[in-house]
Protein backbone atom coordinates (compact mmCIF):
# COMPACT_ATOMS: atom_id res chain seq x y z
CA UNK A 1 0.00 0.00 0.00
CA UNK A 2 2.55 2.52 -1.16
CA UNK A 3 -0.08 5.08 -2.15
CA UNK A 4 -1.78 5.00 1.25
CA UNK A 5 1.63 5.25 2.89
CA UNK A 6 2.53 8.24 0.74
CA UNK A 7 -0.76 9.94 1.53
CA UNK A 8 -0.38 9.42 5.26
CA UNK A 9 3.26 10.57 5.31
CA UNK A 10 2.63 13.80 3.46
CA UNK A 11 -0.55 14.47 5.41
CA UNK A 12 1.61 14.45 8.54
CA UNK A 13 4.14 16.74 6.88
CA UNK A 14 1.36 19.11 5.87
CA UNK A 15 -0.17 19.07 9.32
CA UNK A 16 2.94 19.74 11.38
CA UNK A 17 5.00 22.09 9.26
CA UNK A 18 4.27 25.39 10.97
CA UNK A 19 6.59 28.23 10.11
CA UNK A 20 7.71 27.98 6.52
CA UNK A 21 9.57 26.04 3.88
CA UNK A 22 12.63 24.95 5.80
CA UNK A 23 10.51 23.40 8.55
CA UNK A 24 8.68 21.36 5.93
CA UNK A 25 11.95 20.24 4.38
CA UNK A 26 13.12 18.90 7.75
CA UNK A 27 9.83 17.07 8.27
CA UNK A 28 9.84 15.60 4.77
CA UNK A 29 13.37 14.39 5.23
CA UNK A 30 12.38 12.70 8.51
CA UNK A 31 9.49 10.94 6.79
CA UNK A 32 11.02 10.09 3.46
CA UNK A 33 14.67 9.39 4.38
CA UNK A 34 14.82 8.43 8.06
CA UNK A 35 11.54 6.65 8.69
CA UNK A 36 10.52 5.11 5.37
CA UNK A 37 13.88 4.88 3.61
CA UNK A 38 12.21 5.84 0.32
CA UNK A 39 15.12 8.05 -0.71
CA UNK A 40 18.74 8.23 0.44
CA UNK A 41 20.00 11.42 2.06
CA UNK A 42 21.93 12.42 -1.06
CA UNK A 43 19.04 11.86 -3.48
CA UNK A 44 16.88 13.83 -1.08
CA UNK A 45 18.87 16.95 -2.00
CA UNK A 46 17.47 16.71 -5.53
CA UNK A 47 13.86 17.54 -4.67
CA UNK A 48 15.08 20.45 -2.55
CA UNK A 49 17.18 21.85 -5.37
CA UNK A 50 14.29 21.40 -7.79
CA UNK A 51 11.76 22.84 -5.40
CA UNK A 52 13.90 25.93 -4.98
CA UNK A 53 14.40 26.48 -8.68
CA UNK A 54 10.83 26.01 -9.85
CA UNK A 55 7.76 28.08 -9.12
CA UNK A 56 5.47 26.96 -6.33
CA UNK A 57 5.83 26.27 -2.60
CA UNK A 58 8.76 24.07 -1.59
CA UNK A 59 6.77 21.62 0.54
CA UNK A 60 4.21 21.00 -2.20
CA UNK A 61 6.87 20.70 -4.89
CA UNK A 62 8.88 18.25 -2.82
CA UNK A 63 5.73 16.16 -2.30
CA UNK A 64 5.05 16.09 -6.03
CA UNK A 65 8.64 15.07 -6.75
CA UNK A 66 8.85 12.30 -4.17
CA UNK A 67 5.43 10.95 -5.18
CA UNK A 68 6.43 10.94 -8.84
CA UNK A 69 9.71 9.15 -8.12
CA UNK A 70 8.10 6.46 -5.99
CA UNK A 71 4.79 5.74 -7.69
CA UNK A 72 4.51 7.72 -10.91
CA UNK A 73 1.64 10.10 -11.64
CA UNK A 74 -0.84 8.58 -9.12
CA UNK A 75 1.84 8.90 -6.44
CA UNK A 76 2.48 12.52 -7.37
CA UNK A 77 -1.22 13.38 -7.23
CA UNK A 78 -1.79 11.61 -3.90
CA UNK A 79 1.30 13.14 -2.24
CA UNK A 80 0.49 16.65 -3.47
CA UNK A 81 -3.11 16.52 -2.28
CA UNK A 82 -2.00 15.15 1.10
CA UNK A 83 0.55 17.95 1.51
CA UNK A 84 -1.87 20.82 0.83
CA UNK A 85 -4.99 19.39 2.48
CA UNK A 86 -4.27 20.15 6.17
CA UNK A 87 -3.04 23.69 5.56
CA UNK A 88 -5.99 24.59 3.36
CA UNK A 89 -8.51 23.00 5.72
CA UNK A 90 -7.11 24.73 8.79
CA UNK A 91 -6.73 28.13 7.15
CA UNK A 92 -10.26 27.76 5.79
CA UNK A 93 -11.45 27.02 9.32
CA UNK A 94 -9.68 30.12 10.61
CA UNK A 95 -11.29 32.14 7.82
CA UNK A 96 -14.75 30.87 8.80
CA UNK A 97 -14.13 31.67 12.48
CA UNK A 98 -12.89 35.10 11.57
CA UNK A 99 -15.97 35.85 9.43
CA UNK A 100 -18.20 34.85 12.31
CA UNK A 101 -16.43 36.54 15.19
CA UNK A 102 -14.64 39.50 13.61
CA UNK A 103 -16.95 41.99 15.33
CA UNK A 104 -15.73 40.89 18.78
CA UNK A 105 -13.31 43.28 20.45
CA UNK A 106 -11.11 40.38 21.47
CA UNK A 107 -10.77 39.13 17.90
CA UNK A 108 -10.12 42.63 16.61
CA UNK A 109 -7.45 43.02 19.27
CA UNK A 110 -5.84 39.75 18.20
CA UNK A 111 -5.73 40.85 14.59
CA UNK A 112 -4.29 44.21 15.68
CA UNK A 113 -1.52 42.28 17.39
CA UNK A 114 -0.98 39.92 14.45
CA UNK A 115 -0.74 42.54 11.69
CA UNK A 116 2.54 44.16 12.80
CA UNK A 117 4.07 40.70 13.30
CA UNK A 118 3.02 39.75 9.77
CA UNK A 119 4.65 42.84 8.26
CA UNK A 120 7.81 42.00 10.20
CA UNK A 121 7.84 38.43 8.85
CA UNK A 122 7.53 39.73 5.29
CA UNK A 123 10.45 42.12 5.83
CA UNK A 124 12.59 39.36 7.32
CA UNK A 125 11.59 37.01 4.48
CA UNK A 126 12.67 39.63 1.96
CA UNK A 127 15.89 40.19 3.89
CA UNK A 128 16.78 36.49 3.82
CA UNK A 129 16.27 36.31 0.06
CA UNK A 130 18.20 39.57 -0.34
CA UNK A 131 21.15 38.28 1.64
CA UNK A 132 21.43 35.16 -0.50
CA UNK A 133 20.96 37.14 -3.69
CA UNK A 134 23.29 40.08 -3.04
CA UNK A 135 26.07 38.30 -1.15
CA UNK A 136 27.74 35.32 -2.82
CA UNK A 137 27.30 32.41 -0.46
CA UNK A 138 25.45 34.73 1.94
CA UNK A 139 28.75 35.79 3.59
CA UNK A 140 28.73 39.21 5.28
CA UNK A 141 31.90 40.51 3.60
CA UNK A 142 32.64 43.32 1.18
CA UNK A 143 34.31 40.90 -1.24
CA UNK A 144 31.19 38.74 -1.36
CA UNK A 145 28.97 41.51 -2.72
CA UNK A 146 27.53 40.69 -6.13
CA UNK A 147 27.33 44.18 -7.66
CA UNK A 148 25.15 43.15 -10.59
CA UNK A 149 22.59 41.79 -8.12
CA UNK A 150 22.77 45.00 -6.09
CA UNK A 151 22.06 47.01 -9.24
CA UNK A 152 19.17 44.68 -10.19
CA UNK A 153 17.74 45.03 -6.70
CA UNK A 154 17.88 48.84 -6.70
CA UNK A 155 16.39 49.20 -10.19
CA UNK A 156 13.58 46.70 -9.47
CA UNK A 157 12.81 48.29 -6.11
CA UNK A 158 12.50 51.78 -7.62
CA UNK A 159 10.37 50.46 -10.48
CA UNK A 160 8.13 48.56 -8.05
CA UNK A 161 7.57 51.67 -5.92
CA UNK A 162 7.31 54.33 -8.61
CA UNK A 163 5.63 52.63 -11.57
CA UNK A 164 2.60 50.43 -12.08
CA UNK A 165 4.67 47.62 -13.59
CA UNK A 166 3.45 44.24 -12.35
CA UNK A 167 5.62 42.20 -10.00
CA UNK A 168 5.70 39.40 -12.55
CA UNK A 169 7.20 41.78 -15.16
CA UNK A 170 9.88 42.85 -12.69
CA UNK A 171 10.82 39.32 -11.59
CA UNK A 172 10.96 37.89 -15.11
CA UNK A 173 12.51 41.07 -16.54
CA UNK A 174 15.14 41.12 -13.79
CA UNK A 175 15.95 37.48 -14.49
CA UNK A 176 16.24 37.93 -18.26
CA UNK A 177 18.14 41.26 -18.30
CA UNK A 178 20.41 40.25 -15.41
CA UNK A 179 20.94 36.81 -16.92
CA UNK A 180 21.92 38.19 -20.34
CA UNK A 181 24.36 40.66 -18.77
CA UNK A 182 25.82 37.85 -16.67
CA UNK A 183 26.25 35.57 -19.68
CA UNK A 184 27.78 38.38 -21.79
CA UNK A 185 30.24 39.34 -19.07
CA UNK A 186 30.96 35.70 -18.36
CA UNK A 187 30.20 36.08 -14.65
CA UNK B 1 -18.02 38.99 -0.18
CA UNK B 2 -19.07 38.08 -3.70
CA UNK B 3 -20.52 34.76 -4.78
CA UNK B 4 -20.76 35.15 -8.54
CA UNK B 5 -19.13 32.45 -10.62
CA UNK B 6 -17.29 35.12 -12.61
CA UNK B 7 -15.29 35.99 -9.50
CA UNK B 8 -14.28 32.35 -9.13
CA UNK B 9 -13.20 32.17 -12.75
CA UNK B 10 -11.15 35.35 -12.42
CA UNK B 11 -9.63 34.01 -9.20
CA UNK B 12 -8.66 30.74 -10.86
CA UNK B 13 -6.97 32.37 -13.86
CA UNK B 14 -5.26 35.03 -11.75
CA UNK B 15 -3.83 32.41 -9.42
CA UNK B 16 -2.77 30.23 -12.35
CA UNK B 17 -0.85 33.18 -13.78
CA UNK B 18 0.64 34.17 -10.43
CA UNK B 19 1.68 30.64 -9.51
CA UNK B 20 3.83 30.42 -12.64
CA UNK B 21 6.13 33.07 -11.18
CA UNK B 22 6.42 32.21 -7.49
CA UNK B 23 10.09 31.26 -7.64
CA UNK B 24 12.04 31.05 -4.43
CA UNK B 25 9.70 30.35 -1.55
CA UNK B 26 6.31 31.19 -0.15
CA UNK B 27 6.75 34.91 0.38
CA UNK B 28 6.97 35.74 -3.29
CA UNK B 29 3.27 35.07 -3.65
CA UNK B 30 2.41 37.91 -1.26
CA UNK B 31 3.57 40.81 -3.47
CA UNK B 32 2.08 39.11 -6.52
CA UNK B 33 -1.35 38.65 -4.93
CA UNK B 34 -1.24 42.12 -3.37
CA UNK B 35 -0.53 43.71 -6.75
CA UNK B 36 -3.35 41.80 -8.44
CA UNK B 37 -6.14 41.96 -5.88
CA UNK B 38 -5.33 45.16 -3.93
CA UNK B 39 -3.80 47.45 -6.57
CA UNK B 40 -5.29 46.26 -9.83
CA UNK B 41 -8.70 44.69 -9.15
CA UNK B 42 -9.25 46.44 -5.78
CA UNK B 43 -11.18 43.46 -4.45
CA UNK B 44 -9.16 43.55 -1.21
CA UNK B 45 -7.88 46.32 1.07
CA UNK B 46 -4.36 46.60 2.46
CA UNK B 47 -5.72 45.41 5.83
CA UNK B 48 -7.47 42.44 4.22
CA UNK B 49 -4.11 41.46 2.78
CA UNK B 50 -2.44 41.61 6.21
CA UNK B 51 -5.22 39.49 7.73
CA UNK B 52 -4.86 36.96 4.93
CA UNK B 53 -1.14 36.58 5.56
CA UNK B 54 -1.68 36.43 9.33
CA UNK B 55 -4.11 33.54 8.99
CA UNK B 56 -2.00 31.83 6.36
CA UNK B 57 1.00 31.87 8.67
CA UNK B 58 -1.04 30.62 11.60
CA UNK B 59 -1.93 27.50 9.60
CA UNK B 60 0.49 24.67 8.92
CA UNK B 61 2.04 23.79 5.57
CA UNK B 62 3.11 26.01 2.71
CA UNK B 63 2.40 29.70 3.31
CA UNK B 64 1.84 30.29 -0.41
CA UNK B 65 -0.91 27.67 -0.52
CA UNK B 66 -2.62 29.08 2.57
CA UNK B 67 -2.38 32.64 1.27
CA UNK B 68 -4.08 31.45 -1.91
CA UNK B 69 -6.86 29.67 -0.02
CA UNK B 70 -7.45 32.67 2.29
CA UNK B 71 -7.54 35.06 -0.66
CA UNK B 72 -10.08 32.84 -2.38
CA UNK B 73 -12.18 32.62 0.76
CA UNK B 74 -12.26 36.39 1.31
CA UNK B 75 -13.31 37.06 -2.25
CA UNK B 76 -15.81 34.28 -2.93
CA UNK B 77 -16.18 32.06 0.15
CA UNK B 78 -15.55 28.30 -0.04
CA UNK B 79 -15.95 28.18 -3.83
CA UNK B 80 -13.36 30.91 -4.07
CA UNK B 81 -10.97 28.82 -1.98
CA UNK B 82 -11.36 25.84 -4.27
CA UNK B 83 -10.86 28.01 -7.37
CA UNK B 84 -7.80 29.77 -5.95
CA UNK B 85 -6.13 26.60 -4.61
CA UNK B 86 -6.73 24.70 -7.86
CA UNK B 87 -5.26 27.61 -9.82
CA UNK B 88 -2.21 27.76 -7.58
CA UNK B 89 -1.40 24.07 -7.55
CA UNK B 90 -1.78 23.05 -11.21
CA UNK B 91 1.22 24.69 -12.88
CA UNK B 92 3.87 23.79 -10.28
CA UNK B 93 2.48 20.25 -10.28
CA UNK B 94 2.79 19.83 -14.05
CA UNK B 95 6.19 21.51 -14.03
CA UNK B 96 7.64 19.30 -11.26
CA UNK B 97 6.20 16.14 -12.80
CA UNK B 98 7.93 16.92 -16.09
CA UNK B 99 11.19 17.93 -14.43
CA UNK B 100 11.34 14.86 -12.24
CA UNK B 101 11.31 12.78 -15.41
CA UNK B 102 14.22 14.61 -17.02
CA UNK B 103 15.93 15.99 -13.96
CA UNK B 104 19.54 15.48 -15.05
CA UNK B 105 19.15 17.68 -18.11
CA UNK B 106 17.61 20.43 -15.98
CA UNK B 107 20.23 20.25 -13.24
CA UNK B 108 23.16 20.55 -15.59
CA UNK B 109 21.72 23.43 -17.60
CA UNK B 110 23.83 26.56 -16.89
CA UNK B 111 21.26 28.83 -18.54
CA UNK B 112 18.52 27.86 -16.06
CA UNK B 113 20.92 28.46 -13.19
CA UNK B 114 21.98 31.94 -14.37
CA UNK B 115 18.37 32.94 -15.01
CA UNK B 116 17.28 31.79 -11.55
CA UNK B 117 20.20 33.52 -9.85
CA UNK B 118 19.48 36.78 -11.69
CA UNK B 119 15.84 36.65 -10.64
CA UNK B 120 16.59 36.53 -6.91
CA UNK B 121 17.44 40.25 -6.40
CA UNK B 122 14.27 41.19 -8.30
CA UNK B 123 12.26 38.87 -6.05
CA UNK B 124 13.76 40.51 -2.94
CA UNK B 125 12.99 43.99 -4.33
CA UNK B 126 9.37 43.11 -5.06
CA UNK B 127 8.90 41.65 -1.56
CA UNK B 128 10.36 44.78 0.07
CA UNK B 129 8.19 47.08 -2.01
CA UNK B 130 5.09 45.11 -0.95
CA UNK B 131 6.16 45.13 2.71
CA UNK B 132 6.53 48.92 2.57
CA UNK B 133 3.01 49.29 1.17
CA UNK B 134 1.66 47.00 3.87
CA UNK B 135 3.37 49.14 6.49
CA UNK B 136 0.78 51.88 6.09
CA UNK B 137 -2.05 50.32 8.12
CA UNK B 138 0.51 49.68 10.91
CA UNK B 139 1.78 53.25 10.98
CA UNK B 140 -1.76 54.62 11.09
CA UNK B 141 -2.31 52.68 14.30
CA UNK B 142 -1.06 53.25 17.81
CA UNK B 143 2.67 53.48 18.51
CA UNK B 144 2.60 50.07 20.19
CA UNK B 145 1.97 48.43 16.80
CA UNK B 146 5.21 49.78 15.39
CA UNK B 147 7.16 48.65 18.47
CA UNK B 148 5.60 45.21 18.22
CA UNK B 149 6.69 45.07 14.58
CA UNK B 150 10.30 45.97 15.44
CA UNK B 151 10.41 43.45 18.27
CA UNK B 152 8.99 40.71 16.03
CA UNK B 153 11.49 41.55 13.31
CA UNK B 154 14.40 41.32 15.73
CA UNK B 155 13.17 38.06 17.25
CA UNK B 156 12.78 36.54 13.79
CA UNK B 157 15.82 37.94 12.07
CA UNK B 158 18.40 37.73 14.85
CA UNK B 159 17.21 34.93 17.11
CA UNK B 160 15.70 32.80 14.36
CA UNK B 161 12.63 31.93 16.45
CA UNK B 162 9.92 29.90 14.72
CA UNK B 163 7.33 32.24 13.25
CA UNK B 164 4.44 30.47 14.97
CA UNK B 165 5.64 31.52 18.48
CA UNK B 166 6.01 35.13 17.43
CA UNK B 167 2.52 35.13 15.90
CA UNK B 168 1.17 33.66 19.11
CA UNK B 169 2.82 36.37 21.22
CA UNK B 170 1.46 39.04 18.85
CA UNK B 171 -2.09 37.67 19.08
CA UNK B 172 -1.99 37.38 22.88
CA UNK B 173 -0.50 40.85 23.19
CA UNK B 174 -3.19 42.33 20.93
CA UNK B 175 -6.00 40.52 22.74
CA UNK B 176 -4.70 41.63 26.14
CA UNK B 177 -4.38 45.23 24.94
CA UNK B 178 -7.96 45.26 23.67
CA UNK B 179 -9.31 43.80 26.93
CA UNK B 180 -7.37 46.39 28.92
CA UNK B 181 -8.81 49.14 26.73
CA UNK B 182 -12.37 47.87 27.30
CA UNK B 183 -11.79 47.76 31.05
CA UNK B 184 -10.37 51.28 31.08
CA UNK B 185 -13.37 52.61 29.17
CA UNK B 186 -15.76 50.83 31.52
CA UNK B 187 -13.96 52.25 34.56
CA UNK B 188 -13.55 55.78 33.32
Amino acid sequence: MLLADLFWSFLKVGLFSFGGGMVSITLISQQVVTQKGWLTASTFNDPIAIAESTPGPIAVNAATFVGMQLAGLPGAIIATIAAILPGCAISLGLGLLYQRYRKLTLVQGMMDGLRPVVVATIFVGGLTIMRNALLIGGALELAAIDWLSVATFIVCFILARKTKLSSVCLIVGGGIVGGIIRLLLGL
Amino acid sequence: MQQKPSYCRKLFWSMLYISAFTFGGGFVIIPLIRKKFVDQLQWLSEEDMLDIVAMAQSSPCAVAMNVASQTGYRIASVRGTVAAVAGTVILPFVWISIISLCYDAFRTSPIADVFLRSMQPAVAAVIFAAALSMLKPIRDRKKASSWLMFAAGLALGLCGLNVIWILLVGAVFGAAASLWEVKRHAAG
